[in-house]
């Protein structure tokens, strides 16, 4: 039984009354009167005759519909006479309209017979109020026994023709209203049942509306097809899509002789619930006949579409399937092959399909398990979960899903999971907590997951002790403090679970800002281990929150160690650079060789990255760490020592870092070529954005470092600064300036200085290169000088002997010079 | 019935309009056309050139001469009733020698009558006390009409098309109804105000262009028989069973008598609005009962102190009226005939 709210209306005139036809009561719908008149006007099937015996006569009733926005109505007309006269003495006809909500009769398939019979015994409510009916699912056998006795040919060559326009049921005098009613439901069934929400008939037509779509009369109806009762033809020839739809009906019900199978083609027409989108459309729903015997065999075969499934239960064409083991098996593919979006529909026909069965459950929590592993585990396994909850099998499941569905919980999803146990907390999960307690890392990683809960959390551990082999009371060291520092056996047996759970127990320290505590045996046991999970470490510890600034140096040797960038190094302020340094030092005290000289390394490589002789504390701290790592020989401590000595490229004044002078010390004991390779090292990492005064500090050193021209050449060359033909020269000026005997002339100085101009540009050919650029500047330099000399040469006055020779020695260089450039130039 | 001489030529189309308030009798004019063609003594009879308007004579007929029956209150705009009026008329044709000659010629006229209740004469939105909200929707509101190509034209929309297209108007007063509701007025000045609107630049002269048979109904009903006897318009010798009838010329004048009566004036206003709106010369007078006046069966004559045709009586079907006597319809063909000969091409 369904319960529907029917909108009504009473159409007709108070006895004795002189006016027209009214609206004389409603109630059920927003509908004014004056929609409600259009409704029985658009649908009107014509002026009753008076009499009362003819095949014309009342009462009449049409079937419509009608729309009020997103909502579909199926109406009713019940046209009789009343026993009252109008003011002229006539009789007055009364309409009494019903209408419901299409969505109403969709779910039980109710026939409009059944609609008819229940409407009509219903006394109309007063005024405004709705009407409340009880409506029984209409069986689709009883519809095929209707067919057959009405002759399927005559029903099913309607429906046809009803496709493609109206259609005119002649010569039958001697059918009663009942009948015909009956025949306009029959005709509607074999229709697919979304286009009752444009048909549209009428037991009798009168010159009534164009718009009524199926009815009878005396005569066939202008633009309508005929259906003679009494000997009726299938469509015509210009028909094509009613006979293309006649035709399928014939083959589906095998001619209609069989009531079952007429019965199952209204079953399944029945489904097609949706909007007909034209004729087409209706011969398309008829194609799909046993579609869903197609999907049960794809299902068993493992290859059903989400698609198929998807709409086999969103159709409610599920429930076409016979078994319901058939409906079972089929409910599982949908959940194993479902998203989130899915789990709606999973969860609307759960009841009906899967409540008392064992394999959908199982199936539901492998998809809750898999999606903690998905792409998006948090809100994939939440909705599942909350699905679960909704079908009040929450718990069982969750546990279930814990416990893998059969499958091993991936370590990146125990987070997830435990997030999960977590929102349940306060609430009554008892196989929940059964299934974390025998998941000892999820146990764990629900540990974790309180640390913004305090309480909870010393509760939860109060509770795991009980039940966990694990040692637990090492947590009450870090928890409840001040506590005595971990030894090395406990982290070993918290790792035998597992390294989350010793990553866990880290976090549970570092929250609580105990990881002085633990680190210590933590390193300890680490570089103890023979195989160490690399990656898994360094991103582990690098998320490691709130360490003091030893526990940093700690972490950071250890991620050096590992492979990883150091996350604290960069951030030490100076008053805790000592701590780390300490810390840093005491992971290289236990580390063994190899692992030290990683961490050189690693430190050595992550140098190169960062601009750290710019920022005076951080290369304090370099320098000092860098110092106090090397001049043992150990293996990385040379590259090291030449990476920190190549920090000069970015800041010559490095050299001026209190730190530098010890580290330059240890530096030459680990490296002593390092004496006089430092300002090549330094040259050959220029960035390409130095500035020439700091390369000009690094010329002179290597100047005086006894480094050739050639070399600094060659070193300019593999760094990345190209200097222009301007900063060339001024490079050469500034070297020569910055030599310990500037401005005194240094004749040796001066060659050092060509040399290294000659050698620089000697491969130069262009014509736009440094070698035209040097000279244009020097030509440009040489004209000042001139006249300088203009200005000090005395006009009229001899010079002295010594001038006038260098004026003539100059004239000639500048003469041979121009010379032998022109040869040059010709030559080339 | 067969008539001599060649096949006329295609029938002319002539449209005529029926117009009048709730009860005046519209439908049952229509019933009595065919009883009143056969009891006639007129050269036209009618016949329907479709079968829905071949049945409405049909069943009319016989529900007024066998079951003695009104019919019914038109509850909805039916379709066009399409009849042929055939008959024969004087024609003057020039001859070859340039001389005229009176003949007698064959004519049909194809009569397309549309019924309408009468409410939406006077503009009674779907004829109910609310205008449609523009809230209720079809499924095939997006334009699409109902299988025949044709525009949805809405039922005002079509009534006032074919009225605008029509040559002749038939006017329906029925002074019992304007006696009790006094609204007959109504239901004529909103039509003319939208024939005019429509029609008026149509017509060579000041007046909307149509003929106009105005039709005064229910002469047998004592209400209105009694003045015309009183007054003396009614003339009981022209007829064999003594049967009352008002010559056409005095018509007119019996029409403003009876209109001149009503003391709220709006019967007034209808006499004078159908003077202003219509030409004199396009316009005549009927006094008319589509039933007829009760004939006393045992003396075959009519009776003045049972002038009224019409019984109410109590059945099992209730409170009705039905016709007491036989059918002799007075005045229902003369207005068609006038009609459709006024309007046809002289020659």
């Amino acid at each position: 039984m369904t319960e529907v709210r029917a909108g009504w209306a009473l159409h007709g005139k108070p006895r004795d009354s002189h006016e027209d036809y009214t609206i004389m009561a409603s109630g059920g719908f927003g509908f004014t009167d004056g929609d409600l008149m259009l409704i029985l006007s658009r649908y009107s099937l014509g002026n009753p005759p008076a009499d009362r015996d003819s095949p014309g006569s009342l009462p009449w009733v049409a079937i419509n519909e009608a729309r009020d926005g997103e909502i579909t109505y199926v109406g009713l007309t019940v046209q009789e006479w009343s026993n009252d006269p109008d003011g002229a003495g006539r009789p007055i006809a009364h309409s009494r309209y019903f209408a419901v909500p299409y969505q109403a009769l969709c779910a039980e398939a109710i026939s409009y017979q059944d609609l008819y019979h229940t409407l009509r015994r219903a006394p109309l409510p007063s005024a405004g109020a709705p009407m409340r009916i009880e409506l029984s699912a209409t069986k689709a056998t009883e519809q095929a026994r209707s067919i057959a006795a009405l002759g399927f040919a005559r029903v099913a060559t309607a429906a046809a023709m009803s496709l493609e326009g109206p259609v005119t049921v002649t010569r039958c005098p001697e059918l009663r209203l009942e009948e015909r009613l009956t025949f306009l439901d029959a005709v509607a069934a074999l229709l697919p049942y979304g286009w009752r929400t444009e048909y549209s008939a009428g037991t009798w037509h009168e010159g009534g509306s164009k718009h009524v779509r199926l009815a009878f009369a005396r005569h066939n109806r202008a633009n309508s097809f005929e259906l003679d009762w009494l000997a009726p033809a299938g469509p015509p020839a210009r028909a094509d899509i009613a006979g293309t739809y006649l035709q399928r009906l014939r083959e589906l019900t095998g001619g209609g002789s069989g009531e079952e199978a007429v019965a199952r083609v209204i079953g399944h027409l029945r489904l097609m619930t949706g909007p007909v989108n034209g004729p087409e459309d209706a011969i398309r729903s008829l194609n799909e006949f046993d579609w869903h015997l197609r999907v049960l065999k794809a299902a068993r075969q493992g290859h059903a579409t989400r698609a198929d499934l998807r709409r086999m239960f969103n159709s409610e064409e599920w429930r076409l399937l016979e078994s319901q083991e058939d409906r079972v098996l089929v409910f599982g593919e949908l959940i194993d092959a479902a998203d989130r979006e899915d789990i709606p529909l999973i969860t609307r026909v759960w009841n009906e399909v899967a409540a008392d069965h064992r394999t959908p459950f199982d199936r539901l929590v492998h998809a809750g398990a898999a999606a903690l592993c998905g792409p998006d585990p948090d809100r994939d396994t939440s909705a599942y979960v909350a699905a679960a909850e909704t079908l009040g099998i929450g718990d069982r499941y969750l546990a279930a899903v814990l416990e893998g569905g059969g499958t091993t919980v991936h370590a990146r999803s125990l987070a997830v999971a435990a997030a999960q146990v977590k929102r349940r907390l306060d609430t009554d999960h008892a196989e929940t907590f059964e299934a974390v307690v025998r998941d000892i890392p999820l146990a764990f990683a629900l540990i974790t997951e309180l640390l913004d809960r305090p309480e909870d959390l010393s509760a939860l551990v109060e509770q795991l002790k009980t039940r966990l082999p694990v040692p637990m009371g090492s947590f009450d060291a870090v928890l409840t403090g001040p506590g005595v520092r971990i030894s090395e056996c406990e982290i070993e047996q918290l790792a035998a679970y597992g390294a989350n759970c010793l990553y866990d127990y880290l976090r549970v320290a570092a929250a609580y800002e105990r990881l002085g505590l633990v680190l210590p045996a933590f390193v300890g046991w680490l570089v103890g281990q023979a195989r160490i999970d690399a990656a898994f470490w360094g991103s582990r510890l690098a998320g490691l929150e709130r360490a003091g600034a030893t526990e940093q140096g700690v972490i950071d040797a250890l991620l050096l160690g590992l492979r990883s960038g150091p996350r604290h190094l960069r951030f030490v302020g100076q008053a805790e650079q000592a701590a780390y340094r300490a810390g840093f030092l005491e992971v290289l005290r236990l580390s063994s060789s190899p692992l030290r000289a990683r961490v050189l390394d690693g430190l050595a490589r992550h140098l190169e990255t960062w601009t750290w002789p710019a920022e005076p504390d951080s290369a304090a701290l370099v320098l000092s760490l860098s110092a106090a790592v090397g001049g043992d020989g150990e293996a990385g401590g040379v590259t090291l020592a030449r990476v920190v000595a190549a920090g000069r490229a970015l800041d010559p004044r490095l050299s001026a870092n209190p730190e530098y002078a010890g580290w330059w010390a240890t530096a030459l004991r680990e490296d002593p070529p390092l004496r006089s390779e430092a300002p090549l090292i330094a040259l050959r990492a220029l960035r390409r954005s130095a500035d020439p005064k700091q390369v000009a500090m690094l010329c002179a050193e290597g100047y005086l470092a006894g480094t050739t021209a050639g070399q600094i050449c060659e070193a300019l060359r593999v760094s990345e600064w190209h200097p222009t033909g301007e900063e060339l020269l001024w490079l050469l000026r500034q070297t020569r300036m910055l030599h310990p005997s500037a401005p005194v002339h240094s004749e040796r100085m001066d060659e050092w200085l060509r040399d290294l101009l000659r050698v620089y540009i000697a491969d130069d050919v262009s014509k736009a290169g440094p070698r035209a650029e040097v000279t244009l500047l020097l030509l440009r330099e040489m004209d000042f000088h001139l006249g300088l000399l203009d200005c000090v040469v005395p006009g009229g006055h001899s010079l002295g002997e010594e001038a006038r020779e260098g004026l003539k020695e100059a004239a000639q260089r500048i003469k041979n010079l121009a010379a032998e450039g022109g040869w040059r130039l010709w030559r080339r | 019935m067969t008539f001599p001489g060649p096949e006329p030529r295609a029938p002319f189309q002539g449209r005529i309009g029926l117009w009048g308030a709730p009860q005046s009798g519209k439908t049952t004019f229509l019933a009595a056309l065919r009883v009143a063609v056969d009891q006639g003594e007129s050269d036209w009879w009618l016949h329907g050139s479709n079968d829905a308007s071949t049945d409405f004579l049909t069943d009319m007929t016989h529900q007024l001469i066998t079951l003695r029956q009104f019919p019914a209150a038109t509850l909805n705009l039916p379709p066009n009733l399409q009849w042929v009026f055939r008959g024969e008329r004087e024609v003057r044709r020039r001859t070859r020698f340039g001389l005229t000659r009176t003949e007698r010629e064959v004519t049909a006229i194809m009569l397309d009558l549309l019924d309408a209740p009468g409410g939406m004469y006077r503009g009674d939105s779907r004829r109910s006390n609310a205008a449609p909200s523009g809230r209720v929707q079809f499924h095939d509101d997006d334009g699409a009409d109902a299988g025949d190509g044709r525009k949805d034209l809405s039922e005002e929309e079509r009534l006032i098309d074919h009225l605008v297209s029509c040559d002749g108007l038939i006017y329906l007063f029925d002074p019992t109804r304007e006696r009790s509701r006094r609204d007959s007025y109504d239901y004529f000045q909103r039509t003319v105000m939208q024939l005019a609107q429509r029609a008026a630049g149509r017509s060579r002269d000041r007046f909307l262009p149509h003929h106009l048979a105005v039709c005064i109904t229910k002469f047998d009903h004592p209400y209105v028989y009694e003045p015309a006897h009183r007054l003396g318009y009614a003339d009981n010798t022209t007829k064999d069973e003594g049967f009352p009838t008002v010559p056409d010329a005095l018509a007119a004048e019996l029409f403003s008598v009876l209109c001149a009566s009503d003391v709220q004036n709006s019967a007034v206003l209808l006499d004078k609005g159908i003077r202003t709106s219509f030409s004199p010369d396009r316009t005549r007078y009927f006094m008319t009962s589509a039933v007829g006046f009760y004939l006393d069966p045992k003396v075959r004559r009519f009776q003045p102190a049972q002038p009224w045709n019409v019984v109410e009586e109590t059945g099992p079907e209730g409170d009705t009226t039905r016709i007491l006597g036989g059918v002799h319809p007075i005045n229902v063909i003369e207005p068609l005939v006038w009609l459709a000969t006024a309007t046809l091409p002289r020659s």
